[in-house]
């Protein structure tokens, strides 16, 4: 696929389990954005954020946290940041669709396909510009 | 909105699936309205009929899915519960993500759909609120002469009385003048409030 968007602002990525970390990073790579990674909400919320993300990757299960609790408090905040939320195996429908009523962009199933991936990721940096 | 006003609409082929669907809407007391097709709920459709739109995904004719797609085209306020035995996550999330209120699975608990239902209604009388406010802003706005909107498009870009007067060719006295009647016919007290009615009816 080509990429449509120069530069884009970092994308931070929330992702406890390593080895989806490293295939996201991996993948994101191939976008012009710098990529912040955090274990953990908490980390990522204590974290000293100079430029504001362009969009945040995070999981369903998070060690000390849920994506989707984590969607619903950023938005009580008022915090608009686009936050693409990434299933696990297990996940429902019902999962899917609590996470877009939490107000997440887009909730994206694993296995993670690249292609798919980054078309999805391109949509949502495309809105938020 | 009146309660009483509000309609269910239940789309669904499956005759036994409407019966009790409207059976349970009907025994606490809402109203309901049953079709067998999307095609036949869309020819009777009325964007003004206070509710909301209950939908399989899964009929001959128009789907669940290509049903929504035909609501957003139409701006129909009236939220979209989709139903459906068949569902995937693709199907969920690209549902709504387009807007659908909510996506459920059946079989579904009577309590769950009800709840639903019931927020789905509330739903609707914001929806309509906003849009009723939107319209009076609309309205509101085509009460402005032409320079009284000139002068509070550029007081929305951050101009002082002073730049204005000097980019129209005016005295800052009339500046003031169409400035105060603009926010006057607007029903807004300050600049803040100003740009917040303009942006709404952006959006």
């Amino acid at each position: 696929m080509t990429w449509k968007l120069k530069k884009v602002a970092p994308i931070h990525l929330i992702i406890g389990d390593e080895n989806t970390c490293d295939q996201i990073t991996k993948l994101l790579a191939k976008i012009p954005a710098e990529v912040k990674s955090y274990e953990t909400a908490n980390a990522f919320l204590h974290a000293r954020i100079s430029e504001a993300p362009a969009c945040l990757i995070t999981e369903v299960k998070l060690g000390d946290s849920d994506g989707i609790t984590f969607v619903k408090q950023m938005r009580e905040h008022g915090l608009s940041t686009p936050v693409i939320i990434l299933a696990d195996g297990d996940n429902s429908v019902n999962t899917a669709v609590k996470a877009i009523q939490a107000g997440a962009s887009d909730f994206i199933e694993k296995p993670i396909i690249e292609r798919d991936f980054l078309e999805r990721v391109q949509k949502v940096l495309e809105k938020s510009d | 909105m009146n309660k009483d006003q509000q309609i269910v609409f239940i789309i669904d082929d499956d005759e036994d699936v409407r019966d009790s669907l409207v059976e349970l809407v009907t025994s606490i007391g809402l109203n309901a309205r049953a079709y067998e097709s999307a095609n036949k709920f869309l020819s009777e459709f009325d964007k003004n009929a206070p509710g909301c739109i209950l939908a399989d995904v899964r009929m001959p004719g128009l789907s669940g899915i290509e049903l929504q797609y035909k609501l957003i085209e139409l701006h129909a306020p009236q939220p979209l519960i989709i139903i459906t035995g068949h569902g995937d996550i693709t199907m969920a999330v690209q549902a709504m993500k387009d807007g659908a209120f909510e996506f459920l699975q059946k079989p579904f608990r009577d309590q769950d759909i009800l709840d639903c239902i019931i927020k789905a209604l509330e739903q609707d009388t914001t929806n309509r609120i906003k849009i009723t406010k939107q319209d009076e802003t609309q309205e509101r706005i085509k009460s402005l002469t032409s320079r009284e909107r000139e002068v509070i498009d550029k007081v929305i870009e951050g101009k002082s009385n002073k730049i204005i007067a000097r980019e129209l060719g005016i005295s800052n006295r009339t500046v003031e003048i169409h400035r105060s009647h603009a926010m006057e016919k607007l029903d807004v007290r300050s600049v803040t409030e100003l740009v917040k009615i303009m942006l709404s009816i952006q959006s």
